[in-house]
């Protein structure tokens, strides 16, 4: 029974294998040079990768690093776009996370396409995950964050020129025997866990199996011959109910406000809408994006 | 010591008795005869001169079988047995005669084939039990036992004051108005206990029995140790004065409860104080009827016990892992394989 078992679990261990194997012969898109992936997790990573390239023909890059020679996170990043050949056709179309470990800075680096489908906003929206997960410490869990949100913008663009400039507006998932497993495996584990439980405790669990309950009244009874119910005080207590606090703007802390050129405060926010700052690169080539401290 | 059996009056081979039938029977020439029939051949010895109760203590003693001969050995508690090397049944007359005779008892109904299937119909509903539980040898240990009780019935005068309250809560604009009132609840009657069954043996066994203790003393019969012929039988070794206690408790946490019942519709329930004085009481004692087997599996000892007289059933099986982890694993196995197939054409 126990030789049973073990054949079982490794063929699910060549399954699972199999299907990284052909994920591995793509070409490499994760840099580690800070070493803060396990051979696992870079493992992984390079399979969602490459899966994402065929979705969002963009390329995709993640480097982490120590030391960035002196340059800022963010010229780091580009000019690491650009010297390792990334992008897809003719404009470079990409997107690159470069987490520099010695600065504590993460930096997005966007070309091509990749600069239209990641605004400011965007770029905000993924700097703010990615830095919440940094700060915990999990990089792994950074970077799939990174690749999933770029994943979702990129399927929520419906724009009619596709990255290519071909009308494709949504591209086909690849079915992959790999991914059906992994889903397929802790699914099926769980209905393990439930149904063995259900039949142990429906087909009478270890057995205790008490007849019937022994009742007190089915052999003691009590046969009154005097029954008196008698009122001996009775009191009235008051008490004011506390006024409730009027509910509030919701939220806790009070707005912030700022003085506008007229000398009256004013509350509010700004924030730009649409769009992506660009700047130009070493290489000159232009480049969108944005970096943040963590 | 006597030894009784009961012997056929047409080959003088034993006799003994069948539960479905519920007449006795003998196992060569055929012959089956009724409690009445049987008790006018083999004459009650009521009238043997009690014996000693020290004599037969707690030690082991040796009884010569009637059949064969031989020497039978008993703990100090066993009343009926079997030789073992003719296989005859054999009663101990001094063991339920005089100041062990039981004043009533509840005859098997129950016969040992029903039993077994009774019992292996329960256990195989259960996928996980070790599959050797099931085995010949395993069920021809399930022995029938008569085991000793006390039934202890008992009527008390009950005298009880109770404090109630009772709380009305309403609003008028600002202010909450709480009315408490409280009552003196006084309560008097009869307190009436029927058939408090107690064990009166002090063993392992006796602890299973407690689930099974379903027995409809109504049907109880004065007793006749031809009733004990194939089965094994146990005197007491427990006296009604060790259990009076217990009693004692009964009633007074039944008296409460019983007490509580009559008081509806208030809160905060609190009895100030419930007396009892006794009006009469009564014991008797029973020899009651069950189906036993004890097993061991992986150095743990397991209990089964069936309701000779109803066919209740009270006991733990040994659960084999094995079993769990296949079952689990061909569960996983095969929701994988649906669900692999299954998920590459859907995501």
């Amino acid at each position: 029974m126990v030789k049973r078992l073990f054949c079982v679990f490794v063929c699910v261990s060549l399954f699972w294998g199999m299907g990284l194997l052909s994920a591995a012969a793509q070409q490499r898109r994760v840099y580690d040079g800070a070493d803060l992936f396990t051979g696992e997790e870079e493992t992984e990573l390079e399979s969602t990768i490459a899966r994402l390239q065929k979705e969002t023909s963009l390329d995709l890059v993640v480097v982490t690093a120590l030391d960035t020679e002196g340059k800022s996170a963010q010229a780091y990043a580009d000019d690491f776009y650009d010297e390792g050949g990334f992008g897809e056709g003719k404009d470079y179309s990409g997107v690159l996370l470069l987490i520099d470990m010695g600065a504590s800075e993460v930096a997005v680096s966007t070309c091509g396409y990749g600069i239209r489908l990641l605004s400011d906003t965007r770029i905000d929206a993924i700097l703010d995950e990615v830095v919440g997960y940094l700060s915990q410490g999990d990089i792994a869990r950074a970077s799939n964050a990174f690749l999933e949100r770029v994943e979702s913008y990129a399927a929520q663009d419906v724009s009619p020129t596709g990255p290519k400039g071909e009308g494709s507006p949504t591209p086909a998932r690849t079915r992959s025997w790999g991914r059906a497993l992994g889903t397929a495996l802790p699914i099926s584990l769980i209905i393990g866990g439930i149904a063995v439980p259900a039949i142990y405790f429906g087909t009478g669990g270890s057995g205790k199996k008490q007849a019937r309950p022994k009742s007190y009244r089915d052999y003691s009874f009590l046969e009154l011959s005097h029954k008196e119910d008698r009122l001996i005080d009775k009191h009235v207590a008051t008490r004011r109910i506390p006024r409730q606090p009027p509910a509030g703007s919701g939220g806790f802390g009070g707005s912030s406000t700022h003085t506008s050129s007229s000398g009256r405060t004013h509350g509010g926010g700004a924030r730009s809408f649409g769009g992506s700052s660009t700047r130009i690169s070493s290489s000159g080539r232009s480049h969108g994006g944005g970096s943040r401290k963590f | 010591m006597s030894v009784l059996t009961c012997k056929c009056p047409n080959c003088d081979a034993e006799l003994t008795f069948r539960p479905q039938s519920q007449n006795f029977v003998c196992d060569y020439c055929g012959s089956s005869f009724t409690r009445q029939e049987i008790e006018r051949l083999v004459p009650e010895q009521d009238n043997q001169p009690s014996e000693n109760p020290q004599e037969d203590g707690e030690e082991a003693q040796s009884y010569q079988c009637p059949s064969c001969g031989a020497q039978i050995l008993t703990t100090g508690t066993t009343a009926a047995t079997y030789c073992y090397y003719c296989h005859n049944p054999v009663t101990l007359q001094g063991r339920v005669s005089g100041h062990w005779k039981p004043d009533l008892m509840i005859p098997f109904a129950v016969g040992e084939e029903q039993a077994k299937e009774r019992f292996l119909r329960w256990s195989r509903k259960n996928p996980f039990v070790d599959r050797r539980f099931f085995s010949q040898s395993q069920l021809e240990k399930l022995s029938g036992v008569y085991f000793p009780f006390w039934l202890a019935s008992s009527q008390s005068s009950l005298s009880a004051t109770v404090t109630a309250r009772q709380t009305r809560v309403w609003r008028v604009g600002d202010l909450e108005y709480t009315e408490t009132s409280v009552y003196q609840l006084s309560r008097e009657g009869e307190l009436r206990i029927n058939n408090y069954d107690m064990p009166a043996l002090r063993r392992e066994e006796t602890s299973l029995l407690e689930g099974i203790l379903t027995y409809d003393y109504a049907k109880a019969v004065p007793f006749s140790p031809a009733y004990l012929s194939g089965f094994q039988a146990e005197r007491r070794d427990r006296e009604k004065e060790q259990l009076a206690a217990r009693l004692r408790e009964e009633q007074r946490q039944n008296a409460e409860r019983l007490v509580r019942d009559t008081v509806g519709g208030f809160q905060g329930v609190s009895i100030q104080n419930c007396e009892l004085s006794p009006v009469g009481e009564d014991w008797k004692y029973l020899l009651l009827p069950a189906w036993i087997l004890t097993y061991q599996y992986r150095g743990k000892q397991y209990y089964f016990a069936m309701n000779g007289q109803n066919g209740d059933m009270n006991g733990a099986l040994p659960i084999s892992k094995g079993r769990l982890a296949t079952l689990f694993g061909a569960v996983s196995g095969i929701s994988l394989v649906l669900l692999t197939l299954g998920g590459y054409f859907l995501w």
